[in-house]
């Protein structure tokens, strides 16, 4: 087992690199003189020359490259020309908050996802079945955006001309918090943050719990035909046990490696989700540095949400490893 | 062979009365009802949009001379396939049908899927007719705003107005020309190269392979969204143009994935090996031997890659990356209802409709055509 997880961090390394390197060259096409800022009536050409100099702006492109791989990997991304603060500083606030997101996102498309999985695999043909399939059908087409708004529409503003409508299903429209927030004891904001959660998680998430719903029917379907069930069934164990112990082991096994597949596109999903729902992570931090031209911003933020992408499917790949022995000994890296 | 000569019905004067007839009486249901379909409802669109129709010799616009092209030809096309078909050549015994014949069988009798291509098939009619399906202008602002804006859904303005007065349903009839081109090609893009790039990588194995494949792998890591975020960002002015061809510049990776996984088993089998012991160049076995039996894969990830795509290029338009906003794009009128949620829901709400069952045809037609193509991946 530690040999491969050692066989998969190396091979994460050429990744990152990649990664590093196109992100530079992207950095090298952006448009303007990264010293713009500076270039004010009051900055003397000869200053401008000095901070060239200083920020090795006059070397050679692959000097210039080495020197940024350096900086960038040991944690500095530069200055963020609008807000004026280091960007590792504004990444560190922000980064939790998205992993809370797309956390509590995840947490929903595999329990939803599992769940009317197995409904539907058990109802094979049945009235739900195909009710449930085409309804999956509609929500994996939705583009989350949308569906936050009408969330939005719905379960914030709407609601409250509902006279009979239940306090508690009344959401938060935008934000992480509320306003008294500060002065909530640990379980008030505990409550306070599940509350705000609700709508731009399910925004997040649903369309990937109808495809993982998907996956899971067919996953199900192809180990409830597998003769071990038969037996457990022959020797007169309940529906219930047998599907639920014997069964969803197994089915369950292909779907962790979904858990690789869904996280690049959660990720794409919560720029939107958050942009929609004013919530304060990455994804609404690389919006606005987009809108403001604010180019050192835009790159470690793509920078990091790739590094995301690889340390979850580092994680989805040892997670499956871990539950199945088998791929451990195939040696090389699974498609 | 017989069978369908020998119905041959000598019905001139039914077929000349409605297309699709001649179709229905002889229980060809699908093509009846789908060339009755076309031809009643290019008529209604002559009939309810007359003036419209007649305005093209004025307005001088080339969009109105597309229309009327496509009215004209979809006219004439339900009548004529109807006197066509009905004349008996629709043969179904066909001695040694082709694999695509075959597969075309399986796709008709695939419900949902000739559903998907039903809808598909309504939305680029509606593309094309647009101008003859409204009065309205897309983004023309009357000087009178307030007394036109955020008006609800009613019969003069199906889908209520915007927050300029203009009418919600025919910028999002305009929308539609903006997302499927921008989705078409773009798709057309990326899965040229992917299928090239995978192809090549497939065949040759080795340094090629190991290369290209770590370039797709590191383009994949970034999230597709962020990634085009980041690269448009680049451009002082994203342009239609610009946005296809980024869309198309950054997709390809998954397309070059499945067509690599594919060529890979596909590389060692006989007929490759035959058309290299001919003595055949690399390229010519690539292009002649290799991608047309790889085509089916690449073709249901097109049709899967276009919703796909449609629903990118949404989100982009949404955070304003993709066109600009007079024009209309269905990501624009989402975000232009956006800020007043409330008031005017139907501005928000209508375009995403549009999206869903825009997406919704093509996932259909996709999963119809991964059942027809390749049975063994049926789920």
């Amino acid at each position: 087992m530690t040999a491969y997880i050692v066989r998969r961090l190396l091979q994460a390394i050429p990744l990152v690199l990649g990664i590093l390197t196109l992100v530079f060259i992207i950095m090298q096409a952006a448009p303007g003189d990264p010293l713009a800022i500076y270039m004010q009536p009051g900055v003397s050409p000869e200053v401008l020359e000095q901070m060239r100099e200083n920020y090795g702006l006059d070397q050679p492109v692959h000097v210039q490259y080495v020197r940024w791989l350096k900086t960038f990997l040991s944690g500095d991304f530069g200055v963020s020309v609008t807000q004026n603060r280091p960007i590792a500083s504004i990444l560190a606030d922000r980064i939790p908050n998205t992993l809370l997101l797309s956390g509590t996102s995840l947490l929903l498309i595999f329990a939803i996802g599992i769940g009317l999985g197995i409904i539907q695999a058990v109802r094979q043909h049945s009235g739900l079945d195909h009710a449930l399939t085409l309804g999956a059908l509609f929500i994996y087409s939705m583009p989350s955006f949308w569906l936050g708004l009408m969330l939005i529409l719905i379960f914030a503003y709407k609601v409250h001309f509902v006279e009979w409508w239940p306090e508690v299903l009344k959401f938060p429209a935008s934000g992480m918090d509320s306003v008294n927030y500060d002065m909530l004891g640990t379980w008030g904001r505990f409550t306070d943050r599940l509350h705000h959660l609700v709508l731009p998680s399910i925004a997040l998430g649903v369309s990937s719990a109808a495809s993982v719903a998907r996956y899971m029917r067919s996953s199900m379907l192809e180990v409830i035909r597998q003769d071990y069930i038969r037996t457990a069934r022959a020797k007169g164990l309940p529906e219930r046990s047998v599907i639920l112990k014997h069964a969803l082991k197994n089915a369950l096994l292909p779907i962790i490696t979904l858990l690789g597949l869904y996280l690049p596109f959660l990720f794409s999903g919560a720029v939107l989700v958050e942009v929609v729902f004013a919530w304060p992570g990455v994804g609404r931090m690389i919006y606005d540095a987009v809108s403001q031209r604010d180019y050192p911003t835009v790159m470690a933020t793509t920078f990091v949400f790739a590094v995301m992408v690889v340390i979850a499917n580092l994680i989805a790949d040892i997670l499956y490893a871990a539950v199945d022995p088998r791929i451990r000994y195939e040696g090389g890296r699974r498609e | 062979m017989s069978s369908g000569r020998g119905g041959r019905g000598r019905r001139p004067g039914v077929a000349a009365l409605l297309p699709g007839l001649p179709q229905l009486l002889r229980g060809q249901r699908l093509a009846g009802f789908s060339l009755m379909a076309l031809g009643l409802s290019m008529l209604a669109v002559l009939a309810f949009g007359f003036d419209r129709v007649l305005a093209t010799f004025t307005a001088g616009r080339v969009d109105r001379w597309i229309a009327l092209l496509t009215l004209v030809a979809a006219l004439v096309a339900a009548w004529w396939l109807s006197a066509v078909w009905a004349g008996g050549r629709r043969a179904d015994a066909v001695g040694g049908a082709s694999g695509w014949a075959i597969a075309w069988r399986e796709f008709k009798k695939n419900r949902p899927a000739v559903l998907g291509l039903y809808l598909m098939v309504a939305l680029y009619l509606v593309t094309l007719l647009a101008p003859y399906l409204t009065s309205y202008d897309p983004t023309e602002i009357v000087d009178d705003i307030l007394s036109v804006r955020h008006l609800g859904p009613s019969p003069d303005h199906l889908m209520g107005t915007d927050k300029y007065g203009r009418d919600v349903y025919t910028r999002i009839l305009y929308g539609a020309r903006i997302s499927l081109s921008i989705g078409f090609i773009a798709v057309a893009i990326s899965i040229t190269l992917g299928t090239l790039v995978g192809a090549v990588s497939g065949y040759f194995g080795g340094v090629v392979d190991t290369v290209l494949m770590r370039f797709v792998d590191t383009l994949i890591s970034f999230p597709r969204l962020v990634l085009l975020i980041t690269v448009i960002a680049l451009f002082e002015q994203p342009s239609i143009l610009i946005v296809v061809t980024v869309l198309g510049l950054t997709l390809w990776p998954s397309t070059a994935r499945i067509v690599r996984s594919e060529v890979l088993s596909l590389r060692e089998r006989e007929f490759i090996e035959a058309a290299r012991a001919l003595g055949l160049g690399s390229p010519r076995i690539i292009l002649r031997h290799i991608i047309p039996n790889v085509l089916g894969p690449v073709i249901v990830a097109a049709t899967l890659g276009l919703g796909n795509i449609i629903l990118i290029e949404a989100g982009l338009s949404f955070l304003g990356l993709s066109v600009r906003p007079p024009t209309p794009s269905w990501g624009v009128i989402i975000n232009d209802g956006r800020e007043f949620l409330l008031e005017a829901w139907w501005v928000s709400t209508f375009p995403g409709l549009a999206i869903v069952f825009t997406v919704v045809a093509f996932n259909l037609i996709g999963d119809g055509l991964r059942d027809a193509l390749d049975p063994r991946l049926r789920m």
